[in-house]
This record gives C-alpha cells, sequence and structure tokens, in this order.
C-alpha cells in the first residue's frame, strides 16, 4: 500500500515540474500562437545565471531572482529580435526560429560555461519530512511554487486588463490596436513573463538533472507534452497535463514494465489524443489543428 | 574566337598549376614529407552535445601527454585536426571525412558509436585509430585498424558482481540509462550477476534527458533487492542513489565507474557515501598514478577521476606511439608501434594483445568517502 501511494505522490511531484514548464509553453501559445521550442533552453540559461552567482557568492534568493530576470529577459530578446519579425509572416517560420533560438542560447551556454554538467544546490532541503511517505521540503516547494505560479498566471490573464489584452492581441492583434491598446509592448510583457516561468522552471529541474548545454530541447519535449495533453493554452491544463504525465509514467514504471514506461506514457497522451484532440481542457479546436 | 584566344594560355596555366598541386599531394599521400612537416593527428571526439565534456576532457589530456612525452617528434610539430563527432555515429563519419581531407596519420575517436562510423573508412585508407572505451562491440570483430586502450565492459562488471557476491549479495536490481552504452551496460551486468550464481529480480531503464527517477526506483523497491547497480551518466548516477536513498532504498549500492566523478561528488554529496564501483581506474600509489594526480591537478585545478584518466590514457597511447614510429613516422609505421608498446600508465603496466584490445589490464574496486574514492581491491 505504501508503494501505491508513494507511486502516486512522486508522480505528482515530479508530474508538477513538467506541468511548471507547460504552463509557460500553454502560455506563449495563448498570447502568440507560437510554439516556443526554446523554452528549455532558456529555463537552463537561467539556472546556469543563478549556478553562476551562487558559486560567485551570491546567496541564493539573490541568485536565484538574477536566475529568474535572465530567463525573462532573454525571451523577451526573442520576441523583439526574432519573432516581432515574423509574426506577419506565416507562423510556422516563428516557430522554426524558435529552435534557431534554442541552439544558439545551447551554444552561448557552451562557451560560457564549458560542456561539463554543473551540479547547482537545491532550493530547499532534500531531507524527508517524517509525513508516512517520502516527501522533502523541496518536493513540497516544488508543488507549492508551481500551483502558486499557475493560479496567479490564470488570475492574471482572466482578471486583469492587461491580462485581458494580452488574450484579445492573440485573437486579433489589428482589431486590438484599433481599441487603442499597444500589441507590440503586451507581446514583448507576455514574453518576458513567459521567461520568467522557464527561469523558475529551470531553477526547479537544475538541481535535480544538474545543467548541460544540451538539456534544454529534452526539458521543452516534456513541457510540450503536459501542455498538449492539457490543452495548448490553457495554463491549467498545462499544469494538470504535467500531473497526469508524471502519475502515468510512475505508475507504469512501477507495475507494467521497468523498461518501456517512457512508451506506456506517450501511448497513453496518443489514445487521450485521439479521444480529444483539443487536449483536456483545450478550447481551441481550430487553432491546435492549425498548430 | 577572340575570347578563345585569351582563354587557352590561362586554362594552361591553371591546368599546369594544379598538377603541380596534385603532384605535391600525391607525393606526401602517406603522410611522411618533409622533416619540419607537421605529424598530422585527426582528434575525432564529441565537442558539443551531451557527451560535449569529452571533447574539453580530450583536449586537456592531449596537452598533458605533449607535455609529458614530448609535443614534436624530432623537430616535426604534432599537429591535432580537430573535428567534432557530437558523439552521434552520422556525425562522425561525415566528420572523419572532412579530417581525412588534410592527410593525418593516426585517429584518436572517444566514443563506441563514433568509432563503429568511422571503421570503414579508415580501414580502407589503412589508417589506425585509437580509442578508450569499455563498449564490448567495437573490438568485437577484432577490427585491423583499430586499438582500443581500455579492458573490455565485462572485466569492470565481473570485478563488481564479484564483491557483490562477497557481500551476500543474492538478489539485484539493475537500473540503466536507455543510451546503446547504458544498454551494453546493463546487459553485461546481467550476465556478470548470473555468472557470479546471483539472480537480478528487478530491471528498470531511464531517459537520460528525465527529471526524476521515482518510478523506476519503486520498481525496485517492490522487488526488496538485496543490491542495487546504477548506471548512467555522473550527474544521474549521483541523482538517482540520492533519490533512492530518500525513496527509501537500504540496500547497499553499486554503480558503474561515472560515479566516480567531480560532477557526481557534488551532485550526489553524502549520500554517495558507501556506494561502491568497479573501474578501470582509481587514484592509487604506484609512481604513474600519483604523478598523473598531481600533474593534472596543477594543470586543471581539479583531482583527476574515472573520465579523465580513460581519456587521458587513450590519449597518452597514442603520442607513445607516434614517438616510438620512427623519425618520418607513417600510417603503417604507427599501427606497428602501437602492436609492440609496452609503457606504465596510471591503471598499470599497458600493452595492446594480438586482438589490440588491453592485455590483462587489472581492474579495481574502489568505494565513495566524503567526496573522494577510496581503492578496495585489484583484480587482475
Amino acid at each position: 500500500m505504501t508503494i501505491v501511494v508513494q507511486t502516486i505522490i512522486s508522480g505528482v511531484i515530479a508530474g508538477t515540474v513538467y506541468g511548471l514548464l507547460g504552463l509557460g509553453l500553454s502560455l506563449c501559445y495563448k498570447t502568440t500562437r507560437v510554439v516556443n521550442f526554446a523554452h528549455g533552453s532558456i529555463a537552463m540559461l537561467g539556472a546556469y545565471t543563478a549556478y553562476s552567482l551562487d558559486e560567485h557568492g551570491a546567496s541564493i534568493l539573490a541568485a536565484s531572482v538574477a536566475g529568474i530576470l535572465t530567463a525573462a529577459f532573454a525571451s523577451a530578446a526573442m520576441e523583439l529580435l526574432v519573432l516581432w519579425p515574423l509574426y506577419r509572416r506565416s507562423l510556422i517560420s516563428a516557430i522554426l526560429a524558435t529552435f534557431g533560438v534554442a541552439i544558439v542560447v545551447e551554444s552561448i551556454i557552451q562557451m560560457t560555461w564549458g560542456s561539463v554538467a554543473k551540479a547547482p544546490p537545491a532550493l530547499l532541503s532534500t531531507r524527508s519530512l517524517d509525513l508516512g511517505v517520502t516527501l522533502s521540503e523541496n518536493d513540497l516547494g516544488t508543488f507549492g511554487l508551481a500551483v502558486a505560479i499557475s493560479a496567479a498566471l490564470i488570475v492574471g490573464l482572466q482578471s486583469t486588463r492587461i491580462g485581458r489584452a494580452m488574450r484579445g492581441v492573440a485573437q486579433d492583434s489589428h482589431v486590438v490596436e484599433l481599441l487603442g491598446v499597444p500589441s507590440r509592448r503586451l507581446y514583448l510583457l507576455a514574453l518576458a513573463l513567459v521567461g520568467a516561468t522557464a527561469g523558475v522552471a529551470g531553477l526547479l529541474i537544475g538541481p535535480s538533472i544538474g545543467l548541460a548545454p544540451d538539456s534544454g530541447l529534452g526539458l521543452t519535449v516534456y513541457g510540450f507534452a503536459a501542455a498538449v495533453l492539457g490543452g495548448l493554452g490553457s495554463l491549467h491544463g498545462a499544469v494538470v497535463g504535467g500531473i497526469l504525465i508524471g502519475v502515468t509514467h510512475n505508475v507504469a514504471a512501477v507495475y507494467v514494465t521497468g523498461t518501456y514506461a517512457d512508451v506506456v506514457q506517450y501511448a497513453a497522451i496518443g489514445l487521450v489524443l485521439l479521444v480529444r484532440v483539443r487536449g483536456l481542457f483545450g478550447d481551441e479546436l481550430e487553432a491546435v489543428r492549425g498548430v | 574566337m577572340r575570347h578563345l584566344r585569351y582563354r587557352r594560355p590561362l586554362f594552361m596555366a591553371v591546368l599546369t598549376v594544379a598538377i603541380g598541386l596534385s603532384a605535391t599531394a600525391c607525393g606526401s599521400s602517406d603522410g611522411s614529407a618533409t622533416s619540419e612537416a607537421p605529424i598530422k593527428v585527426a582528434v575525432a571526439v564529441p565537442y558539443s552535445g551531451a557527451a560535449g565534456a569529452y571533447g574539453e576532457v580530450t583536449d586537456q589530456a592531449f596537452a598533458l601527454a605533449l607535455k609529458k612525452y614530448g609535443a614534436d617528434v624530432d623537430g616535426r610539430p604534432i599537429k591535432l585536426i580537430k573535428v567534432d563527432t557530437q558523439c552521434t555515429p552520422s556525425v562522425a563519419a561525415q566528420a572523419i571525412n572532412r579530417a581525412l581531407g588534410q592527410k593525418p596519420l593516426a585517429v584518436y575517436a572517444a566514443c563506441a558509436g563514433d568509432t563503429l562510423a568511422m571503421k570503414s573508412t579508415l580501414a580502407a585508407r589503412r589508417i589506425p585509430l585509437v580509442t578508450a572505451t569499455l563498449t564490448p562491440s567495437v573490438m568485437s570483430d577484432q577490427p585491423t585498424y583499430i586499438w582500443d586502450a581500455q579492458p573490455s565492459l565485462s572485466r569492470v562488471t565481473d570485478a563488481l558482481a564479484g564483491y557483490m557476491r562477497s557481500k551476500k549479495g543474492a538478489k539485484v536490481g539493475v537500473i540503466t540509462d536507455t543510451t546503446a552504452y547504458g544498454a551494453a551496460f546493463g546487459d553485461s551486468m546481467v550476465t556478470s550477476v548470473k555468472s557470479a550464481t546471483m539472480s537480478v529480480t528487478a530491471r528498470a531503464t531511464y531517459d537520460p534527458a528525465a527529471t526524476d527517477y521515482s518510478g523506476q526506483i519503486l520498481r525496485i523497491k517492490r522487488a526488496d533487492v538485496d543490491s542495487l547497480f546504477v548506471e548512467g551518466y555522473s550527474e544521474s548516477v549521483a541523482k538517482l542513489v540520492s533519490q533512492a536513498r530518500s525513496l527509501g532504498i537500504t540496500a547497499p549500492i553499486y554503480a558503474s565507474p561515472d560515479v566516480y566523478d567531480n560532477t557526481a561528488f557534488k551532485a550526489g554529496g553524502a549520500a554517495l557515501d558507501g556506494v561502491v564501483f568497479a573501474s578501470p581506474y582509481v587514484a592509487n600509489d604506484n609512481a604513474e598514478s600519483t604523478t598523473f594526480q598531481s600533474s593534472w591537478e596543477a594543470e586543471h585545478h581539479a583531482v583527476p577521476t574515472f573520465t579523465e584518466d580513460v581519456l587521458y590514457e587513450g590519449v597518452a597511447v597514442l603520442v607513445r606511439a607516434l614517438h616510438s614510429a620512427g623519425a618520418s613516422p607513417t600510417a603503417s609505421t604507427i599501427g606497428s608501434a602501437l602492436d609492440g608498446l609496452q609503457m606504465d600508465l596510471p591503471s598499470g603496466h599497458f600493452a595492446f594483445s594480438p586482438g589490440h584490445s588491453r592485455a590483462a589490464a587489472p581492474v579495481y574496486v574502489g568505494k565513495v568517502e566524503n567526496g573522494a574514492a577510496t581503492l578496495i581491491s585489484t583484480v587482475h
């Protein structure tokens, strides 16, 4: 019984991290219609920055804030220099360009920090708490942070003027501009927010997997799977999708197959999408088909 | 007509230059050249990608080996032609063709897949390739132009399984990553465990890009094993061990040699204490090992571990062979020099077997303690 409970809890914790990555991808899609394949690489850039500052004696809080700001800045710079000139062309051009950005970011990381993997410290204690199942402060912190960020973004996009304007720009930027909303700034702000979520994800994931220049695209794949399962563009869907992926993977690994758990996990995602092509919480069928 | 009249002398001049250049190139096709011409060696290793660290360490290893054994042979400098293989066979096959354009006399490779991808190209040109890999498939058909400076994987897994058995192990869990090397390591470990009259009661694999290993670990826990073996990149092994401990695995943990690594020590911290591993090298008190440790630390400000030693030993073997291949080495004389090579390395005395694998190499069993490795025993 303990192993069953532990399998599910560990899956939820792991899935929360995938969900956090998916959240950024969904936010980017919701506001710009671009599937951002540079998301994981930007997350790694933030984590590397925080690692460097920590190594040079900065406090963990200051290093973390700097890491998140770096990721936000990198994402905003991508919007300014790469995506904005491409918005008027086909969407595919912008999506492919994000692949290019991912490669550039990886190269910058490799040139700056080298190829040898780094091992950043965890943000919180990894010692198990006495709760009947194995759970650490770091696990609870990861879960809490992911839920808090998701909630803040969902509420922010639904209830604030800026949030509503962002969604409006994504629907039809020309109409929104006629109403006096500066779409240029909103795109920039949206991508900065996307980068900040990537930065947070990088800080949480870095201590789990170590930092390597090429880790980014792998993280994007996990985040993309979470976002698509939850429904691309749905913020709460991305978090739920990530958690479902984590739990499915763990149940498959423990009770079905130790060597093909990934296959079972992706087969399950495929099955869900066959039945519900827009994902669990997606509400924009045409947009999903467009991608 | 007018155009032709003006073009003919130009055409003849170009033809003359081209013939002259090709004659020069043909004259040095075996790589032996004028007395000051550099001796070219292609270094086909990953400088980017998941294994990009190997390229960085290989460069450091060449710097140290050239300093120790000499950076020129009878006044001819040894020139390295570096190409990035990304540890991806398709990329390696293209990279070696680029390098061959510069007519190297020998090739150094780090990844097993790269070596296999370059094998037929180099055999066709009779160029020797030196590598340092534990992967058995590289030497399985005893290739004529490949020399492997490391013992086979089965020697490492046999040594570790023997140690497990001596500690009353009977039911073993095996976790490896999904790379080709991980699969080969897992298969070899399973064979060694069975040979040592134990059984593998649970086996699991993980994606190297994964952020969590709890599913694989809980599967092992459910099987109630009395020994756990884990394999993977250094940081993955460290994180696997940490997570296994935090999820309540109390059985002794054994690991691939990748755990003997500074990144692993830092990532795993105290959780790695007590982890036992078998490796072609563990720092010991022989003179070469002591010198290697101090020289590497002085040059690179870090204690060398498994990866540094394995790559350094392959490089040192090649550099020594270049020096032993005569005043005007050719691909053929370098091959002969490799066949007859006898030298001392940090891991012990070195020579190649007739099949071009490392002959009679010792394997070391070590234990991680306080962010360092201590030698438990040597298996000859």
